[in-house]
Parts: C-alpha cells; structure tokens; sequence
C-alpha cells in the first residue's frame, strides 16, 4: 500500500518552535490537570517591573553588504521582527556597500513598519547609506535625521 | 476570591473566526451559567453588530481604557449572563495616541485592576495585527485561545503569533495558558487534516476537543445579529460551540 505524500512541504510551526526552544516551554499535562503554560520561570530582572521596556524593543545590525544577494536573507530577518511587533532600532553604522535592491528592501521595510504602527530608529547610519538614501530621495521615507549622520561623521 | 478567567481570543492572521469564536463561546458559556463579558480590541467593531447592535455604541474600550470612563456605564447587557464592552468609535486612534508605547501597552491591565465587575469569563476579541491593542491583550490575559484554520496561512500566522509571544514573555509576571481549536473545519479535505495532525503534533494536551466545522449558518450569523443559538440552535455550528465552551471549562482536549 503507497503512503499519500504530505501536501505541506513546510512547517512553519516546527521553524519557529525550533528558534525560541519553545517545544521545551509549552509540555502540556493531562486533560483536567494543570494547564500547560508559557515557561516563564527564568524572568529577565526587569520581569515584574509595571511597565515593560517596550520602547527597547529589538535591536539589528545591518549587514556591511546589502545587496541583491543579501536582500532575500535580509527580508526574512526584517519580516520577522515587524511580525514580532514592538520597537525595532536598526544600527546601519557598518553598512559599506548598498544597492538599489538594499535601499528598495529598506524603504518596503518602512513602509510596512508605518502598516503596522511599528516604531523604528536608527542606532546608528553610515555615510554610503545615508549617501544612497540622499541621491535617490528617501532619507524622509527612511527617517534619516541629519543628526544621526552628523553624529557618526563627527 | 474572584477567580474569573481573562481570555484573548488571538491570531495575527485574519479570517480565522475570531469574532465568530468570541461572539458564540461567550453566548455558549453564558447559557452554560457562567456570568460573561466579551470585550472588542479590534477597531473593526465587529463585535457589537455580531450581537444585534447594528448602531455600535459610540463608547467603548478606548473610553474605558483612555478616559477611565467606569465600566458599568459602557458595559451592553445583550443576553442573559452576557455583556458586551463594544470597541467604540476612537479605537481606531489608539494606537497613533501619543505617549510612551510601554505605558499604552499595560492600559489594559490597569483598567482590569481599576474597575472590573463580578464575571466569570472574560473574552478579548483581539485584531490581526501585532500593534498596541494586541500588546495590551497579551500583556493582561490570563490565557490565550488560538482559532486555527485548516490551512497552511493560518499556520503560517500562528507561528508568527507564538514570536509575538515569546517577545512578550519577559514583560508578564505570570505564566499565560495557551490553548487552540480548529476553526472553519473542513473534515473532508486533506490539508484540514494535515494541519490538525501538525497542530496536534507540536501542542498536544492543548488543542481543544471539538473542531468547529465550517458552516453556512455561523457566517451568516452577523447579519442576523443573532447568535447561532438563537440563528439556528439545532445546528452543527449551536452544537460546536456548546461543546467547545465545555471543553474550555473542563480542559477537554483532543486526542
């Protein structure tokens, strides 16, 4: 007898259960027992504070490289975050080189942050990124202050 | 001792059923006795209409939560045992409001603390989005109910909810109960299935016992402003939800 092929090649549940190691947070007891829970057991310091840090929100730091070749990884990792939802500060002080394709990628990402009502700033900008965003006008879209470049070229 | 239970009904992915969910369960379980609040987080306010208040209630949740606006005086008694706190016509603004996003996010839980009257069961009807109202539902429940459709999308938004979540879990100062149920169920197709084995596979002991089967008469519902107790109360979807509801009383799971 011939097994039926699986009509999902993907599980998204199993990438993401893998990622947070929350397979071991999640065990669940018996029906009409306790009921399974997030583990929660080794809090931050800050766990029991009134109001969470929200504003910290997640931290990245942009690749040297974003190019056509980078983008597709790249995206991944900012759709991410932005489906994580909170703050994001993005630290761009080390990108180098970037490409149409980099700042196109950049300027999706800050529209769809705007989508979902998602702060994002910048830790830091470099030169050639503040540079590609100047020469194709979208230091407003990428709220690019002039501070943060002054800042770093001091 | 109040024990009543803080309940948001969750999935970042639209067309899931959560309304449909909040709006039956809570009918299912105020039938059952239990003394029920349904309260709508989702600027759709699709909530109020779901009930038979087809001219929504101009105040809300954002009255409740911004103005501290007392409760009594925004609470819809619908049904017997089943009040309503409609989203209002500002919830929309909530989260373009200024003020610091971490002290928005627990405007929910202090309300909770401030003024809340003698329930049993507490459904947050929450929106598809990962914004402030969500932040403040994951913040302040103390379980979260999972529709799950049997679709690869809709495992697809799950995974991204349980990132939402884990990002969240630093900030709680209590451990939150997860549960799920398969929504929309079609038990014929293959991918239903699939999804179900999956879901099964990675929660077990916590994907409730009953799958809520896809059903003509539950869509159908809202434009009646009718619950499917009163639409069609010797329907598959009146029976889905009775059973469900014990299942979330009596943590019945699926095998």
């Amino acid at each position: 007898m011939s097994e039926v092929e699986p009509i999902m090649n993907h599980d998204p549940l199993a990438d993401v259960l893998a990622q947070s190691n929350a397979s071991a947070a999640v065990e669940g007891g018996p029906p009409g027992g306790d009921a399974p829970s997030v583990d929660t057991s080794d809090p931050p310091s800050d766990a029991s504070a009134e109001t969470p840090d929200l504003d910290a929100g997640a931290a990245f730091a942009l690749p040297e490289q974003i190019g056509i070749q980078e983008v597709g990884e790249l995206h991944m990792v900012l759709r991410d975050m932005l489906d994580a939802g909170g703050g994001i500060h993005l630290d761009a002080s080390g990108v180098e080189n970037i490409d149409g394709a980099g700042i196109q990628l950049l300027a999706a990402f800050f529209k769809e942050a705007v989508t979902h009502q998602i702060a994002v700033d910048w830790v830091g900008v470099s030169p050639t990124l503040a540079e590609a965003a100047d020469v194709l006008g979208l230091r407003e879209l990428l709220c690019i202050e002039q501070a943060a470049w002054e800042t770093h070229n001091r | 001792m109040n024990d009543r239970k803080l309940i948001g009904v969750l999935n970042q992915k639209g067309g899931v059923g959560k309304t449909t969910s909040t709006t039956n369960l809570g009918h299912a379980l105020a039938r059952s006795g239990q003394r029920v609040l349904v309260i709508d987080l989702d600027p759709q306010s699709h909530l109020a209409p779901s009930l038979g208040l087809f001219k929504a209630p101009r105040r809300g949740t954002c009255e409740w939560l911004l103005d501290e606006a007392p409760l009594d005086e925004l609470i819809v008694h619908t049904r017997e045992n089943l009040g309503l706190l409609a989203a209002g016509r500002r919830l929309r603004e909530f989260e373009e409001m200024p003020g610091s996003p971490s002290e928005r996010a627990r405007l929910l839980q202090a309300a909770l603390q401030r003024d809340m009257e003698d329930f049993d069961y507490i459904l947050f009807d929450c929106p598809p989005s990962s914004g402030l109202l969500v932040a403040n539902a994951i913040l302040a429940v103390d379980e979260i109910l999972v529709p799950v459709t049997g679709d690869y999308l809709s495992l697809n938004g799950l995974a991204h909810l349980l990132m939402t979540l884990k990002r969240f879990e630093p900030y709680r100062d209590r451990p939150m109960e997860q549960w799920f149920f398969l929504s929309r169920f079609v038990a014929r197709r293959r991918l239903s299935k699939e999804v179900a084995e999956r879901l099964l596979n990675h929660f077990p002991e916590r994907v409730l016992s009953t799958p809520i089967r896809e059903a003509a008469a539950l869509a159908e519902c809202p434009a009646a402003g009718r619950t499917i107790f009163e639409y069609r109360r010797n329907s598959n979807g009146a029976d889905d939800f009775s059973n469900l509801a014990r299942d979330l009383v009596e943590r019945r799971m699926m095998a």
